[in-house]
C-alpha cells in the first residue's frame, strides 16, 4: 500500500509534544463518522424532551467539560500568548522578520493575575478585589464617553423631523432629507410614545397628578408593544436554531435531498 | 376530546407536532417569492456601491450556537464582498471560537465562488482573531486601528495597505448574535459607515439606530439572510453565479413559517380551551 | 514607559525593551529583568496583604478610581490630530492616547484571568466529587475527561498551526533569495518540497476516491469499475510524485527554485496542517462535538417557549392583548408566506400602508422604537449612576463591603 510509509509517523510518537504539530496521518475520521458523532450527541440532547434521562446527562457533562477545556485553550492562545507572553519575551529574529525585543515590564502582570486567584482563599480574599477593581474601574471610566455617544444622537434623532417640509404623503422618489406630512406624523407618534414611556418610569415614584397617571398608563401599553416585539423575535430565533439542527439531522446525516 | 382535556394536554404532544411540522417542511418546502425589507436592502445597496479594492472591517461575533441565522447572513455577505473584490479584515470580540468559525465559512464560500481562487488570503482578506475585551477593542479600533490590530500581525499584510485610520475603511459590518454592536454605536464618532447583521432577537433594540441613521442597514435573522440572498440573485444575473446565490436563508424559511403558524395556532387554541373549560366549570 | 510598552515593533532596544536572541541566552538578561519585575510586583502585593484591615478599602477604591481615570481623561482631554491622521489626546507634549492600548492589554489579560478562575472553580467542584465518591461521580469523570481532552487537542492543533507558520516563513525566505538571483535553496526546503510533492498527490487521490464513491452511490457508475479506476489513478499519482521529486532534486542541484515547487511546498504545508493528528482531533471535539451541542442547547428553548405559550399565554387584560397582537404582527411580517398575502398591493399607493410588511416595519420603527428608547435611556442613566458610584467607591461588592 502506498500510504505505508506514513506508518513511521505514529500517533504515539515519543517526540516532543510540540512536534506533534508536524506528525500527520491521513484521515483519522471519515466525514460520515464525524457527522454521526454529532448526530448521536444531538439526539441525546433532544431525548430530554421526552423525559430526564441518563443519556441526556452524559451529553450535558461532555458539553460542560468541552466548554471549560476550550476556554483554557482560548485564554492562552488568544489572550495570554499574544497580549502578554510575546510582548514580554519578544521574538528572536527570523529570516523574514526582524527581532522583536522583549518588554520585561509586562512581568508585573503575573503577580496581579495570581492575586485574582486569592478569591478562593479564606484570609486574603479581599486581595482579589484589586484586579477586579481594575477591570470594573476601566469599565466605569468608559461609560461617560459612551453615554454621550449613544444617547445624545438618539435624543436628537428622536426630536428631529417633526416639522414637515413637503406637503403630501411620502414616496420612494423623495430626495433624502425630505420630511413629508406622513413621516412627520410618524415622528410625532414616536416622540409622544417616548415621552409616555418616560412618564411610566416616573410612575415608579408615586404620582398623584391624574394626567401623569394617564400618561403612565399609555406608556405601559407602549412598553407592551416593545415586549411583544421582543417576544416575537425571540421565538423566531429559537425556532431557526431548531430548524437548523433538523436540517443537519435530515440532510447532512440521513442524506435526504429536499427539492431546492 | 373535551376542552378541559385539551387545556391540560401533555406538552410532549406539542413537541411531537413541532417535530413533525419541521420534518415535513424541511423535506417538502413550499417556496414563496420574497419581499425584501428596506432595512436589508439598505446594507446591500451600500456595499454594492463600493468599488473594487475598497476596504471594510467585518466583526464576526457568531459561533455555531447562532449559526441558523448568522451563517446564512455571513456567507451571503462574504459572497458579495468576494464578487465585488472588496478587501476585508475579520475581527471578533464575543467568543474565542468566532475566528475559527469565520475562517471556515470564508473558505467554504471561496471554494464555490467563480473568482474564489483569485481572492487570496492576506491579499484580499484576513481573519485577525479574537479580542477578549470588547469595550477596549472597539475604542482601540476607533482611536488607532493599526496599533489595535498590530498584535495579530495583520498590519503588514497587503490587505491593510493604505489603511491608517478607521476612516479609511468604507464600513464596519457587525455580524452578531450578541450585543457587541452597541459599542460601535457608542464609539464610532462618525468615522465610517456601520452595518449590522443580527439575530431576530436583536432586531427590536437595533432598529432605532437604523432610523437615526447610525447604521446604514440591518439584516435581521433568517429572513434577512433570505433578503440578502434574493438581492444577490437580482444583482448578479450572470449564469456563472447560478445556484450560488441561495443557501440556508431560503432553505430555513419554509419550515420557519410553518413552525410559527403552529405557534400562533397553539396560543389561539390554548386560549379557547381555557375559556371553554372555564365556562364548563361555571355551568356545573 | 507606557509609550515603550505600547510599541509593538520598536526600531531599537532601550531600557524598557531588551534584545531577544535566538538561543536560550536571552534568559541571562531579558529573563532576569522579567523575573525582577515579577518579584518586585509580588513583593508589593505581599506587603499589601499585610496592611491593617482598615487600609484595605482605601487601597481598592484608590486603584479602581485610578483605572477609571484613564478613560475619563481620554474622554475629557482636548483632542488634536496626530501626524498619522489619527485623533489623539495630549497632555503637554505627551500623547496620552498611546496609553490606551497598554491599558486595554492589561484589562484583556485580567478578563482572561477571570475566565480562567471560572474554569478553575468547575474543576475544583468536579474533582472534589470524584474523590468524595459522590453519586454523580461518573458524570464528573466524564466532564473532567472532556476538559482534559479538549485542552490537549487544542494545544496540539495550535502546535500544528505554528509549524505551518514556520514552513511558510521558510518558503518566503527561499522565494526572496531566488529573486535576488543568489540562489537560496536549502536542505530544509528541499525536504519540505519533496514531502509536499507526495502529500499533494495523496490528497488529490483521496478526493478522487471520494468522488468516485459518491458517483457509485448515486448509481452514475458501476461498482465493478472502482478497482480498475483507482489502480489507474494511483499509478498516475505515483508517477506524478516521481516526476515532481526528480524535478525538485534537479533544482536543488542547480540551486534554483521554480514557481511550481514553491506552489507545491505551500500547498504541502497547508495539507500537513489540516491532516495533522492534532488538527483532526481538535476538529472532532470542537466542530463536531462542542459547537453542535451549543446550538442544540439553544434550540431546546424553542420547545419550552412553545409549551409555555400554549399553557400560560392568556388574554386577560389590555396589556396581554397588546403584547400578543404585536407579537403576532411581527411574526407574520417576517414570514414571506404571510407577506405574499398582501404583496399584490402597490407599496406606493395609500393602500400600500396596509401591506403586512408596512405595518410590521411601522410598528418596529415607531411605537417599538419609543418603547426601546425609553427603556434604553432609563438603563443608560442607571449605568451612568453605577459607574459614578464605582469610581467613587460607593458601590457595594466592588470596594470592601
Amino acid at each position: 500500500m502506498m500510504f505505508a510509509d506514513l506508518a513511521n509517523h505514529s500517533i504515539f510518537s515519543s517526540e516532543w509534544f510540540h512536534d506533534l504539530g508536524r506528525k500527520f496521518s491521513w484521515e483519522l475520521f471519515t466525514p460520515l463518522g464525524r457527522i454521526t458523532v454529532t448526530a448521536i450527541l444531538t439526539l441525546g440532547l433532544y431525548s430530554l424532551l421526552y423525559r430526564e434521562n441518563k443519556f441526556y446527562r452524559l451529553v450535558e457533562h461532555i458539553f460542560v467539560g468541552l466548554a471549560a477545556g476550550y476556554s483554557v485553550v482560548a485564554i492562552w492562545q488568544e489572550v495570554l500568548f499574544p497580549q502578554w507572553w510575546e510582548p514580554m519575551t519578544g521574538k528572536p529574529p527570523t529570516p523574514v522578520q526582524g527581532m522583536m525585543p522583549g518588554h520585561w515590564a509586562w512581568g508585573v502582570v503575573l503577580p496581579l493575575c495570581i492575586v485574582a486567584f486569592l478569591a478562593f482563599s479564606k484570609n486574603h480574599s479581599w486581595m482579589a478585589r484589586i484586579p477586579l477593581g481594575i477591570i470594573v474601574g476601566l469599565w466605569a471610566g468608559q461609560q461617560f464617553g459612551a453615554f454621550m455617544n449613544t444617547y445624545l444622537p438618539q435624543l436628537t434623532s428622536t426630536a428631529q423631523g417633526i416639522i414637515p417640509n413637503k406637503m403630501g404623503l411620502s414616496s420612494i422618489s423623495d430626495p433624502p432629507g425630505t420630511i413629508s406630512i406622513s413621516s412627520a406624523i410618524n415622528k410625532l407618534i414616536l416622540v409622544v410614545g417616548f415621552l409616555l414611556v418616560l412618564s411610566y418610569f416616573l410612575y415608579s415614584f408615586e404620582q398623584k397628578n391624574k394626567l401623569v397617571r394617564r400618561a403612565a398608563q399609555g406608556g405601559r401599553w407602549i412598553l407592551m408593544i416593545g415586549f411583544g416585539v421582543i417576544f416575537g423575535t425571540t421565538m423566531m430565533t429559537r425556532f431557526v436554531f431548531f430548524i437548523e439542527r433538523m436540517h443537519f439531522l435530515l440532510v447532512d446525516w440521513l442524506r435526504f435531498q429536499p427539492p431546492s | 376530546m373535551s376542552w378541559e382535556k385539551l387545556s391540560t394536554l401533555d406538552r410532549r404532544w406539542l413537541y411531537l407536532c413541532l417535530f413533525v411540522i419541521v420534518l415535513w417542511q424541511t423535506l417538502m418546502p413550499v417556496g414563496v417569492k420574497n419581499v425584501v425589507s428596506p432595512m436589508s436592502s439598505g446594507l446591500f445597496d451600500y456595499l454594492n456601491s463600493l468599488k473594487e479594492n475598497d476596504f471594510v472591517v467585518v466583526q464576526s461575533d457568531w459561533t455555531m450556537s447562532t449559526q441558523g441565522e448568522s451563517q446564512g447572513q455571513f456567507q451571503a455577505l462574504i459572497k458579495l464582498l468576494v464578487r465585488k473584490k472588496i478587501r476585508f479584515v475579520v475581527t471578533s470580540v464575543s467568543d474565542a471560537a468566532c475566528p475559527d468559525v469565520a475562517q471556515a465559512n470564508i473558505e467554504e464560500v471561496l471554494e464555490k465562488e467563480p473568482n474564489g481562487k483569485e481572492f487570496q488570503e492576506n491579499r484580499y482578506w484576513k481573519v485577525a482573531g479574537y479580542f477578549p475585551n470588547a469595550e477596549n477593542h472597539t475604542s482601540g479600533m476607533v482611536n488607532n486601528i493599526r496599533k489595535e490590530l498590530a498584535p495579530k500581525k495583520v498590519t503588514k499584510l497587503p490587505v491593510m495597505n493604505g489603511i491608517d485610520d478607521l476612516s479609511d475603511a468604507k464600513a464596519v459590518i457587525v455580524v452578531t448574535g450578541t450585543a457587541s454592536i452597541r459599542l460601535w454605536y457608542e464609539r464610532m464618532n462618525n468615522k465610517t459607515t456601520l452595518g449590522l447583521m443580527c439575530t431576530a432577537v436583536m432586531s427590536g433594540e437595533n432598529i432605532p439606530y437604523w432610523l437615526s441613521r447610525q447604521s446604514v442597514g440591518i439584516v435581521i435573522g433568517a429572513k434577512g439572510a433570505y433578503d440578502f440572498e434574493t438581492e444577490l440573485h437580482d444583482a448578479f444575473p450572470d449564469p456563472k453565479y447560478q445556484g450560488l446565490n441561495y443557501s440556508t436563508g431560503r432553505q430555513y424559511m419554509s419550515p420557519l413559517a410553518f413552525a410559527l403558524f403552529f405557534l400562533v395556532l397553539a396560543v389561539v387554541v390554548g386560549n379557547i380551551a381555557m375559556s371553554q373549560a372555564r365556562k364548563a366549570g361555571e355551568r356545573q | 514607559m507606557l509609550n515603550y510598552l505600547a510599541q509593538n515593533e520598536p526600531p531599537e532596544t532601550n531600557f524598557w525593551s531588551i534584545e531577544r536572541t535566538t538561543d536560550l541566552l536571552y534568559l541571562q538578561k531579558l529573563g532576569l529583568w522579567i523575573l525582577l519585575a515579577m518579584v518586585v510586583a509580588g513583593l508589593i502585593f505581599f506587603l499589601l496583604a499585610r496592611i491593617p484591615s482598615n487600609f484595605r478599602r482605601p487601597v481598592v477604591v484608590g486603584i479602581t478610581f485610578l483605572s477609571g481615570l484613564v478613560y475619563v481623561l481620554q474622554w475629557i482631554l482636548p483632542k488634536s490630530k496626530a501626524a498619522d491622521g489619527s485623533t489623539v489626546a495630549l497632555i503637554g507634549g505627551w500623547n496620552f492616547s498611546e496609553a490606551i492600548p497598554v491599558v486595554s492589554g492589561v484589562s484583556q489579560i485580567l478578563s482572561g484571568m477571570l475566565l480562567a478562575m471560572g474554569v478553575y472553580s468547575i474543576f475544583r467542584l468536579h474533582f472534589g466529587r470524584v474523590f468524595k465518591g459522590h453519586k454523580d461521580a461518573f458524570f464528573s469523570i466524564v466532564l473532567l475527561v472532556s476538559l482534559f481532552v479538549m485542552v490537549v487537542f487544542g494545544f496540539m492543533d495550535n502546535a500544528a498551526q505554528e509549524k505551518q507558520k514556520d514552513d511558510m516563513n521558510l518558503i518566503a525566505r527561499v522565494k526572496s533569495f531566488r529573486t535576488r538571483a543568489v540562489g537560496g535553496n536549502t536542505p530544509e526546503f528541499r525536504e519540505l518540497a519533496m514531502q509536499s510533492a507526495k502529500l499533494v498527490q495523496w490528497k488529490r487521490l483521496d478526493l478522487f476516491q471520494r468522488d468516485l464513491e459518491e458517483k457509485i452511490r448515486k448509481g452514475e457508475k458501476d461498482p465493478s469499475v472502482f478497482e480498475d479506476e483507482m489502480r489507474a489513478e494511483r499509478a498516475k499519482a505515483e508517477q506524478a510524485v516521481r516526476d515532481e521529486q526528480a524535478r525538485i532534486a534537479a533544482e536543488y542541484q542547480q540551486n534554483q527554485t521554480s514557481d511550481e515547487t514553491l506552489a507545491t511546498a505551500r500547498e504541502g504545508a497547508q495539507i500537513m496542517r489540516e491532516r495533522s493528528v492534532g488538527a483532526q482531533l481538535f476538529n472532532l471535539v470542537f466542530f463536531d462535538m462542542y459547537q453542535p451541542l451549543e446550538t442544540g442547547m439553544f434550540s431546546l428553548i424553542a420547545f419550552f417557549i412553545l409549551s409555555a405559550a400554549f399553557r400560560a399565554f392568556r388574554i386577560r387584560s389590555i396589556e396581554a392583548t397588546i403584547l400578543m397582537a404585536t407579537a403576532l404582527v411581527v411574526l407574520l411580517s417576517f414570514i414571506p408566506l404571510a407577506l405574499a398575502l398582501t404583496s399584490g398591493i402597490d407599496p406606493n399607493s395609500f393602500a400600500g400602508n396596509f401591506r403586512l410588511d408596512s405595518i410590521g416595519n411601522w410598528l418596529l420603527g415607531t411605537l417599538n422604537t419609543s418603547a426601546i428608547r425609553g427603556i434604553d435611556l432609563g438603563l443608560g442613566l442607571g449605568v451612568l449612576a453605577m459607574a459614578l458610584r464605582i469610581l467613587l467607591g460607593l458601590e457595594r461588592g466592588v470596594a470592601v463591603d
